[in-house]
């Protein structure tokens, strides 16, 4: 499952569009790239509206509950082009993924770094604004609040402030049912069954970005079972450096124009660099973790992941090292 | 400056505000979503949310943080006095920031029109909005605000943002894009989703990490190379990784090739391209090599 749209990786596996229908990969697709055709594989990825509607039809206490949500104009609005909505309905998905039992792994793609970790603090956000009795305010007399809310009614319109109130009362119809599955979600992700892995690229600054967000975790109390750096540049040695330079300046003698002798110098010289600056940071990177935590580095593939075939050698590669 | 996670936006973002710098305008780089990529590239620990840093480079820095924006927008705009205060250290409050969906990103592009409009002060202002999902959702806030709210203040105030970014002669967005075939794709439907959903004026498109095409001859020279007698064991791995390095460097010339077609074919528009810097460790020397490349394609 994605939360990210996934295009290229829809299509590598033979799906045009990734959605919440999650869909079997075809078995033909498999058996090219030389697996068994009874593989079960399946993808799908979480689609805001879709799944906000979803959720609304499954838990309203009754027909009327869910259409009072789904027709009111703020809902729509909400769940349609809001930011920040997507993570909550995310992990409701993946309860119900988990639930069904349907799968032995689900493997779940997080937004990149920056937001990797928001679904993971949606059933406390959710739980504090329940807690908050801001529903209440909105919806009940509360002397404290008439003042509040004529100002804000001054800034929003009337009716708007009325959509706001109509909503706020019919999600509180909801509040049990999500505060259920935000225990249910809490449960999954500190449980002992789920595993995080955290995949980066090998760059010093991207790895840098990744150390915060291992802090984070740290903080939170989820536990990394395993990090990757992904993309790495095969590394030379020293020795292998003087080699290669030996062999450019036979390949000079033997007639080769110059051009293409210090074309390939210099790739060369990209290359020993980058590897450089790649394993230092991976050593910066991995000197703090415990040893428990499972370490890879993937290579480099040098041409786009397009098919089953290319994700096998990436799945290989990861399990090879 | 917008772009998929990695392909070295933030760089970007330095380099162009550097560019302006150097030729002496008053530029103002902000950092909006994950802090600490500019701020870093220039040289400075990040400012706490809305201070103003000096940089080395001549660029001026600040940070904006969405929930910090909307309790100073509580405090100066909604004329609540003293109960401004309550509102904003009751938990209720801090609960509601924390969840109301796209409060924090309006909050933070409002600011910045702020900043830029009624301050005057600024020739340039860059700023780093993010990987290209998430910055969309600044972009959109404005106008989805609007849309929400049909009258009142936050109607007024939404639409006086989405009239900055929407217009041509102020508002430039960027999008930032590797040349290969994810974050080419990426960057072809953000600029199908800012012209055809938002209506923003579309900047250049930027190709980053664009590596300088092989000589023409070079098919032969590896001809001549896989042919050459090696007696020498180290030499001969030496030469099996000059070809795997030469083989993944045309490969990757070929997927940039590609995707820089691809790119320039789905958005109308020729691309800028930025040159491929393999160093040690990225510093003023390459954020400098980069300015100057941006500087004849946008000045």
């Amino acid at each position: 499952m994605t939360i990210d749209p996934a295009r290229a990786l829809g299509r590598a596996l033979g799906i045009a569009q990734l959605s919440t229908q999650i869909a079997r990969i075809d078995p033909a697709l498999l058996a090219q790239a030389g697996l068994a055709t009874d593989v079960s594989l399946h993808a799908g990825m979480l689609e805001q509206q879709g799944a906000w509607d979803a959720f609304v039809r499954r838990h309203a206490p009754s027909d009327a509950a869910a259409r009072a949500l789904l027709d009111n104009p703020f809902y729509r609005q909400l769940s349609r082009r809001f930011s920040g909505s997507t993570e909550y309905v995310a992990l409701e998905e993946l309860c119900r993924l988990h639930e069904s039992g349907e799968f032995d792994l689900i493997v779940l793609d997080t937004p990149p770094a920056a937001h990797a970790l928001d679904f993971v603090y949606a059933p406390a956000r959710v739980d504090r604004l329940l807690d908050s009795g801001v529903v209440g305010l909105l919806t009940g007399p509360h002397p404290r609040a008439a003042t509040l809310l004529h100002r804000l009614q001054r800034a929003t319109g009337r009716d708007a402030l009325r959509e706001v109130t109509d909503f706020a009362a019919a999600f509180g119809r909801l509040s049990a049912a999500i505060r259920r599955r935000s225990a249910e979600s809490r449960a999954l992700l500190w449980g002992e069954q789920t595993a995080f892995v955290l995949v980066a690229g090998p760059e010093p600054d991207v790895l840098r970005g990744a150390e915060s967000l291992r802090t984070s975790m740290r903080q939170l109390g989820l536990s990394l079972s395993a990090v990757v750096q992904n993309r790495v540049q095969p590394h030379f040695d020293g020795a292998q450096i003087t080699d290669a330079e030996r062999v450019l300046a036979a390949l000079s003698s033997s007639g080769v124009d110059d051009s293409s002798v210090s074309w390939l110098r210099q790739i060369h010289a990209d290359a020993a660099c980058m590897a450089r600056t790649q394993q230092t940071a991976w050593k910066h990177f991995t000197g703090t973790l415990p040893d428990e935590v499972a370490r890879a580095r993937v290579p480099l593939l040098g041409r786009d992941v397009n098919s089953v075939g290319d994700l096998l050698a990436l799945s290989q590669a990861l399990f090879t090292d | 400056m917008l772009g998929k996670g990695g392909v070295g936006k933030s760089t970007v973002a330095a380099a162009l505000a550097l560019m302006f710098a150097q030729r002496g305008a008053r530029v103002l780089g902000i950092e909006l979503d994950a802090p600490g990529g500019l701020s870093g590239l220039l040289g400075v620990a990040l400012p706490r949310p809305g201070a103003i840093v000096e940089t080395p480079a001549g660029v001026s820095l600040t940070y904006f943080d969405g929930a910090d924006a909307l309790t100073e927008y509580l405090r100066r705009k909604m004329h609540l006095g003293r109960l401004a205060d309550t509102v904003v250290e009751h938990p209720l409050y801090q609960a509601f920031v924390q969840a109301a969906p796209g409060v924090k990103e309006l909050m933070a592009i409002g600011k910045v029109r702020d900043e830029l409009v009624l301050k005057s002060h600024w020739d340039f202002v860059v700023v780093d909005a993010g990987a290209s999902g998430h910055a969309l959702e600044y972009l959109r806030m404005p106008a989805a605000t609007r849309a929400t709210f049909r009258r009142g203040r936050v109607h007024r105030e939404a639409s006086r943002v989405h009239a900055l970014l929407a217009d041509p002669v102020r508002t430039a967005v960027h999008v930032v894009a590797t040349p290969e075939e994810m974050p080419v794709l990426e960057a072809i439907e953000t600029t199908e989703r800012l012209r055809d959903e938002l209506g923003l004026p579309l900047g250049r498109i930027i190709v980053n990490r664009h590596a300088p095409p092989a000589p023409a001859a070079v098919a032969g020279a590896l001809e001549v190379l896989a042919q050459m007698p090696i007696q020498d064991a180290g030499q001969r791995a030496a030469r099996e990784q000059l070809q795997s390095v030469a083989r993944q460097r045309l490969g990757w010339l070929q997927i940039q090739t590609r995707g820089v077609a691809e790119l320039e074919a789905a958005t109308h528009a020729r691309a800028l391209l930025l040159p491929l810097l393999p160093s040690a460790r990225f510093g003023m020397a390459e954020l400098s090599a980069l300015a100057n490349a941006l500087a004849p394609e946008l000045i």
